[in-house]
């Protein structure tokens, strides 16, 4: 059986638009924190530390991203 | 055997599109006709950008830069889950694309445009498949086997420090020139036009809005501030074609120097806010808006096929062109280089690109397939340009200082064999929403009339009005981020420079050295703009070949260094990928350079105009403005002669610092290393 009915293929679809949101977000660097909280957890889990805030995190990625020639002509 | 009929496949699938894109190339070529499709230019430069990719980057990957999947990248080895991150390669491609390409393809193949279709055409093609995104790939490449260092650090490692020095003072200087004549692009787009002052002002609090919103009510929730603030933009294009009628068109009404004024204004104050309030959400929205109107443009273009009826040679090759002076050679490669080739990119190709990409295999399809799209969005700048009736492109884009102001100017560019009236451009200008279209000159409005008619006649609906002004915005959106962006990082540069000698200036956080420091930068740049604007030649004429120099000089300074390492590598007879195109931007900036300086033409030579002017201002033969201005303008043309003597020396003194290196090396006399970092096993799943 196919058609749009089929329920194989609107999974098919969700999954094809979950991945281009996921690529969308990803590109724009709206999941930033995210990527940024899954690698700090990762990679200091035995830390006494924290990780930073979502606020602290942004103000401290846009300082690093302009301080050098990233806007070209 | 399915394995030879699979590669006969191949080379028969590979065969046509060499044929397609050489009948293509032929027809562009050979066509003397009345108009021809753009079509033909669409084939020519996806087959040539197709095999250019298939094979000759396929060889450099293979045989010159013996790229090694195995071999773990810098985003892998410093993984700090900040700037270096193994990420997808698409979204690199897309963070590289977003970060290379800004105005400069655009408003080039504009300009050149003067010469006709065809030679700007050549160039952006050929250009790119052997210069420019071999530039870019090499040195994404060389940065990401030195843990992402910057081409600076590179040349300082690789060629010693006076090559380090050289590179860096040199990338200042081009960042101020460049930020001058980006500037007058804009301020040439808004002077006398209420509605772009309008959009454009107005996108100055949206962005700020969006930049509270950003950092305040909902941190790093960047898509959805992104189109909140690209609604807000639109709101405003539409609201600038009503402030005529609300009464308040003379708030947004002034000319050339004052437009400048304002905008050094704003450079110094957006220079010294922090950047989450200006900076960074604007960034988003030209980001967003830059890469929506490409996608839009390609797609209007293939959908509508317009008629370019620009000839494919014009007779300005001689170098009598109204729009800027200069013989075809070597002023075409100069005022196309972004979107052929662009020293710029090799900044952003060892900067923030480098440390993203997780496996070498892929700095291929970033690094060369990056630079073949911006080559792309310089074809189709060059169709915007030429789908507009010559007479009426060359009304647009010549200076009133060359070719006469209103009916002046009508009879000149008829008489040059471009017919125009005046009830055309008047037409004109009335569809577009503005006042006059005449002498209009920076590329940019020329531009938007052409994106305007490909725009209306595609998907209709909307007036031409709406989309000229939309194309301005979108113009000065990102015109307005490189400003604010070089105006920081020259301010970063300068502290870091005069820091050698009073430390105390050097520090970032210092805020009388952060004041002063971004007020010398803005007074640089500052300069340059406001003298373009009383420049009676309209200042795009000496500030955008200045541009070019600088800009190819910088792309000599990346192919230098790409030389030397191939060659201290090892790699001596595969040298002439990078050196190739050295050797022909060392001959084409140099005589470009030269002709700046002691062309004996006062349209061209520097000198040669400071010495005509100051000639006529003691026979006493000025008035008026002029009178006034000369002075002025007699110390400009020895500035701007100071700044090419400057670039050129800097381009020598690189190349015979290299020349030296590579002999040593050649000759077995090598002192300096390589500074390449030890081969590393890659962990990640997929390559390991």
């Amino acid at each position: 059986m196919s058609g749009p009915s089929c329920p194989s293929m609107l999974d098919r679809l969700r999954q094809k638009l979950i991945t281009f949101w996921r690529g969308v977000r990803n590109a724009t660097g709206d999941d930033a924190y995210q990527r940024y909280l899954e690698h700090w957890y990762a990679a200091h889990n035995d830390d006494q530390t924290q990780p930073l805030s979502r606020r602290e995190f942004f103000q401290a990625e846009q300082q690093r991203k302009w301080n050098r020639p990233n806007r070209c002509c | 055997m399915p394995l030879t009929r699979t590669t006969l496949l191949k080379t028969l699938v590979w065969l046509s599109v060499a044929l397609a894109g050489a009948g293509a190339i032929g027809a562009i070529a050979l066509h003397r006709g009345e108009s021809i499709n753009s079509v033909w230019f669409i084939v020519a430069a996806i087959c040539v950008y197709a095999i250019g990719y298939r094979f000759y980057s396929a060889f450099i990957a293979a045989k010159v830069l013996a790229v090694d999947a195995s071999r773990a990248t810098p985003a892998e080895r410093f993984n700090n889950g900040r700037d270096f991150v193994p990420t997808n390669k698409w979204v690199v491609f897309g963070h590289h694309f977003a970060a290379i390409s800004g105005p400069g393809p655009l408003i080039g193949p504009t300009l050149a445009a003067q010469f006709g279709y065809l030679p700007g055409t050549l160039w952006i093609l050929v250009g790119a498949v052997l210069g420019g995104c071999v530039q870019d790939f090499v040195t994404l490449f060389f940065s990401m086997r030195r843990n992402g260092r910057s081409l600076g650090q590179i040349a300082r490692d690789e060629l010693g420090p006076l090559g380090g020095a050289v590179a860096l003072v040199g990338v200042m200087t081009i960042m101020i020139i460049l930020i001058a004549v980006l500037g007058l692009v804009i301020v040439k787009a808004m002077m006398h036009s209420p509605w772009s002052t309008f959009t454009v002002g107005l996108s100055i609090p949206i962005a700020i809005l969006i930049g509270l919103y950003m950092r305040n009510l909902r941190p790093g929730r960047i898509l959805e501030s992104t189109a909140i603030g690209v609604a807000l933009l639109l709101g405003a294009v539409v609201a600038g074609g009503w402030v005529e009628s609300w009464g308040i068109g003379h708030w947004f009404n002034y000319d050339g120097p004052t437009m400048a004024l304002l905008l050094i204004a704003y450079g110094f104050a957006a220079a010294v806010v922090p950047v989450w309030l200006l900076l960074a959400p604007r960034d988003y929205l030209s980001t967003f808006m830059k890469i929506g109107t490409i996608f839009a443009l390609a797609i209007a273009i293939i959908l509508l096929q317009p008629e370019i009826k620009m000839p494919a040679v014009t007779q300005f090759i001689d170098g009598t062109g109204p729009i800027f002076a200069g013989t075809l050679f070597p002023f075409v490669f100069i005022t196309i280089a972004c979107g052929a080739i662009s020293g710029f990119h090799a900044l952003i190709a060892s900067g923030t690109t480098p440390k993203l990409v997780s496996n070498e295999s892929e700095a291929r399809f970033i690094g060369y397939g990056g630079m073949v799209m911006e080559s792309f969005v310089g074809i189709m700048a060059m169709i915007a340009a030429c789908v507009l009736e010559p007479g009426i492109f060359f009304a647009i884009n010549s200076p009133a200082g060359v070719v006469g102001s209103g009916a002046e100017a009508v009879a000149n560019i008829s008489a040059m064999g471009y017919t125009v009236t005046i009830a055309e451009m008047q037409e004109l200008a009335g569809q577009m929403g503005e006042e006059t279209l005449f002498a209009r000159t920076g590329g940019a409005p020329s531009l938007a009339v052409g994106m305007a008619s490909i725009f209306s006649g595609a998907f209709g609906g909307m007036l031409p009005a709406l989309w000229y002004h939309f194309a301005i915005m979108f113009e000065a959106l990102f015109i307005l981020t490189t400003l604010d962006s070089g105006t920081r990082v020259a301010r970063f540069m300068l502290q870091d420079l005069i820091g050698n000698i009073w430390p105390k200036f050097g520090e970032t956080s210092w805020y009388p050295g952060v004041l002063m420091a971004s007020a010398l930068v803005v007074a640089a740049w500052g300069y340059f703009l406001y003298m373009g604007t009383i420049d009676p030649r309209g200042g795009i004429n000496s500030l955008w070949p200045l541009f070019g120099i600088s800009n190819q000089m910088l792309a000599a300074i990346a192919l230098c260094v790409g030389t030397t390492i191939l060659i201290k590598s090892g790699k001596l007879r595969y040298a002439w990928v990078t050196g190739l195109p050295l050797v022909w931007l060392v001959i084409v900036t140099s005589s470009a350079a030269w002709q700046k300086l002691f062309s004996p033409d006062v349209a061209i030579g520097f000198l040669a105009q400071a010495n005509h002017l100051s000639a006529q201002l003691q026979a006493g033969e000025l008035s008026g403005e002029m009178l006034e201005h000369a002075p002025q303008l007699i110390f400009n043309n020895r500035i701007n002669a100071g700044m090419t003597v400057f670039f050129l020396l800097t381009t020598w003194v690189l190349v015979l610092e290299t020349l030296r290196v590579c002999y040593r090396e050649i000759s077995g006399r090598s002192q300096r290393p390589s500074s390449e970092a030890p081969y590393v096993r890659t962990q990640l799943p997929e390559h390991a």
